[in-house]
C-alpha cells in the first residue's frame, strides 16, 4: 500500500519536474535560438545577446508593471526595443568585423557591460518580480496535476516559435539564400543577392526575439541587471550541445538541458551544480558538432 | 533553501533549532535560476526556513513557490536586508505574512532610532534600510574609537578603543567581543501591508544581546 503511494508521488515528481524542466528549456531555446543563427549563419558571435534578453525584458517590465498595459505588447515592444539596439550594434559596429572572431568577442563582451551599465542607470540596480498576463496567474489542471499556466503558456510559446523559425529557416526563399549565404558568402553573391541586406535582417530578428524572450522569460525569472551574463552561459551551453546554426538543435538542446537539470535538481540535489555540465560533455564527447550541428 | 531546513514542532530533538527537527535540507547553487524543482521536492513540514543571496533570487524563490501551490509557511533570515522598502513594494500581496530575523527595522520605536530615521527622511525624503543604518553606526562607531585615543588611528591603539566601546545605536545596545565580532540585540519581523504600504513590521519579539554562537 505504501509503496503504491510512493509510486504514485514519484511518478508526479517526474512528470512534474519533467514541465519544470522543458518550460526553463524553453526559455533556453528562446535566447539561443537567436544567438546560434547569427553565429551560424553570419559567423558572428555575440556575447551581447544575453545582454540584448535584459534589454527586452526591462522594456516589458516598463510596459506591464509601470505601466500596466498589456502583458503581450510589453512581449512585442520587448522585443522591438532589443532589436533596434542590436540593429544599431550590427550596422554601427559588427558590419565591420565579420570574419574577425576576436575582434567580435570583444568588441561584444563589452557591449554586455555597456548595455548592463545603461539598463542600471535606466532603471536602477533592484531587481523587478516576475510578471505576466493575470489571465495566467492561475494554474492548468490535466491528468490529476495542478500546474501554473503561464509555464504551460511559455512551452506552446516556444513550440510555435520553434516551428515558424525552422518554416522561415528550411521551407521560405529568404531562408534559402540564408543558407546559402551560410555556405558559399561569395557564390550567393555573385548570383545577385544583397547578403548584408539579409544579414541585417537575420541580426535584428535574433535580436528581436532575444528581447521577446526577456519578457516571456521574465514570467519564470523576474529582471535583474545581471541577466545578460547569467543567461550567455546557458545560451552558450545549449548551442554547443545543440549545434551551431541550427533551429532543432537550439530546441533539443534547450530542452534537454533544460531536463536535465531539473531532474538533477530534484533527485540529485547535490551534483545540481554539475549535471548540466555532465550532460554538455558527454554529448561533445559522442557528437563533437553537437546534437543537430552539421559535421565540422 | 541554503538550508530550507523544514521544522516540525512536535518533535523536539535537535538543538540547533531551539526545538523541532529539520526534515530536509537542500541547497541550491548560487544563481540559481529556476528553483521549481527543489521546491517540488520540498516534504512536508510546518516550516519551511529559506535563506538565499540577495532580493532578486529571494524574489525569485517566493514567487515559484506560490506558484507552485504550495501553503506550508515561510521563514526567512536577514529579513531586513532582502526585504529593502523597495523589494517589498516590488513583491507586493507575495511577501505578506512571511516573518524572519532582522537586525534593524527602521519601525523600531526607541529614542535613538526615532532620531535616526527623522534625520535621514529629512535628508533623503526616505525611511533607512538596514544599510543606511549599518553605514551610520559604523561610522559613529569608528568616530567614538577616535574620540577615546584623542585622534589617534594606530592599530594598536584604536582596535581596543573600538572593541570596548558600549553604545546605544539606532539598532539598539552595541557592543563587541574581544575579537571584534558585534554583540547585538536580534529581531522577528514580519511583512504586512499598513496603509497601502509594503513594510516591515516593528519588532515582534526580540533576542538581546546576540553573540556569534562560534566564539567562546
Amino acid at each position: 500500500m505504501l509503496k503504491k503511494v510512493r509510486g504514485a508521488y514519484l511518478v508526479e515528481a517526474i512528470l512534474l519536474n519533467l514541465l519544470n524542466g522543458i518550460s526553463y528549456g524553453m526559455v533556453l531555446f528562446l535566447i539561443a535560438s537567436g544567438m546560434s543563427i547569427v553565429m551560424g549563419i553570419m559567423g558572428i558571435t555575440n556575447l551581447a545577446h544575453g545582454a540584448l534578453y535584459m534589454v527586452g525584458a526591462y522594456v516589458g517590465w516598463t510596459i506591464a508593471v509601470q505601466y500596466d498595459l498589456s502583458f503581450w505588447l510589453a512581449a512585442l515592444l520587448g522585443g522591438l526595443g532589443a532589436g533596434l539596439v542590436g540593429f544599431l550594434i550590427e550596422r554601427g559596429f559588427l558590419r565591420h568585423l565579420y570574419k574577425q572572431p576576436n575582434e567580435q568577442v570583444l568588441l561584444t563582451f563589452g557591449f554586455v557591460y555597456v548595455l548592463t551599465n545603461l539598463c542600471i542607470w535606466v532603471w536602477g540596480g533592484r531587481f523587478r518580480t516576475q510578471f505576466t498576463d493575470p489571465a495566467l496567474a492561475g494554474f492548468v489542471n490535466f491528468a490529476g496535476l495542478s500546474y501554473p499556466a503561464a509555464r504551460v503558456e511559455i512551452i506552446l510559446i516556444g513550440l510555435v516559435l520553434a516551428a515558424g523559425l525552422w518554416w522561415l529557416q528550411e521551407k521560405t526563399r529568404i531562408g534559402a539564400i540564408v543558407r546559402a549565404g551560410m555556405d558559399d558568402k561569395e557564390m550567393t553573391m555573385g548570383l545577385g543577392i544583397n547578403l548584408e541586406r539579409v544579414a541585417m535582417l537575420v541580426f535584428f530578428l535574433a535580436s528581436f526575439i532575444a528581447g521577446f524572450a526577456g519578457v516571456i522569460g521574465a514570467q519564470l525569472l523576474g529582471v535583474n541587471s545581471m541577466m545578460g551574463t547569467d543567461m550567455l552561459l546557458l545560451a552558450l551551453i545549449v548551442i554547443i550541445v545543440g549545434g551551431v546554426g541550427s533551429i532543432q538543435g537550439a530546441l533539443f538542446g534547450g530542452i534537454l538541458i533544460g531536463v536535465v537539470d531539473a531532474l538533477g535538481k530534484a533527485f540529485f540535489p547535490g551534483l545540481a551544480m554539475f549535471t548540466m555540465y555532465l550532460a554538455m560533455i558527454i554529448i561533445l564527447l559522442v557528437k563533437p558538432s553537437g546534437l543537430m550541428g552539421r559535421e565540422l | 533553501m541554503p538550508g530550507s531546513a523544514v521544522t516540525s514542532p512536535e518533535r523536539r530533538k535537535d538543538s540547533r533549532t531551539g526545538g523541532g527537527t529539520v526534515v530536509q535540507q537542500l541547497w541550491p547553487p548560487v544563481g540559481t535560476a529556476d528553483y521549481s524543482p527543489y521546491i517540488s521536492s520540498f516534504k512536508k513540514a510546518d516550516v519551511v526556513l529559506y535563506a538565499l543571496e540577495g532580493p532578486g533570487p529571494v524574489s525569485r524563490f517566493i514567487t515559484q513557490y506560490k506558484q507552485a501551490g504550495l501553503k506550508m509557511p515561510l521563514v526567512t533570515i536577514t529579513q531586513d536586508g532582502d526585504y529593502t522598502p523597495e523589494a517589498l513594494k516590488e513583491l507586493g500581496d507575495l511577501a505578506l505574512g512571511i516573518k524572519g530575523e532582522s537586525s534593524y527595522v527602521w519601525r523600531r520605536d526607541d529614542p535613538v532610532n526615532n532620531k535616526f530615521v527623522d534625520a535621514i527622511k529629512a535628508k533623503t525624503g526616505k525611511v533607512p534600510s538596514c544599510s543606511e543604518q549599518n553605514a551610520y553606526t559604523l561610522t559613529k562607531v569608528i568616530l567614538a574609537g577616535l574620540e577615546k585615543t584623542g585622534g589617534d588611528d594606530n592599530f594598536e591603539k584604536l582596535w581596543p578603543a573600538v572593541t570596548s566601546l558600549k553604545m546605544d545605536t539606532p539598532q539598539g545596545p552595541l557592543s563587541f567581543t574581544p575579537e571584534g565580532v558585534a554583540i547585538t540585540d536580534v529581531y522577528v519581523t514580519e511583512a504586512e501591508k499598513v496603509d497601502g504600504q509594503y513594510v516591515l513590521s516593528k519588532p515582534l519579539d526580540v533576542t538581546k544581546a546576540v553573540r556569534d554562537p562560534r566564539l567562546k
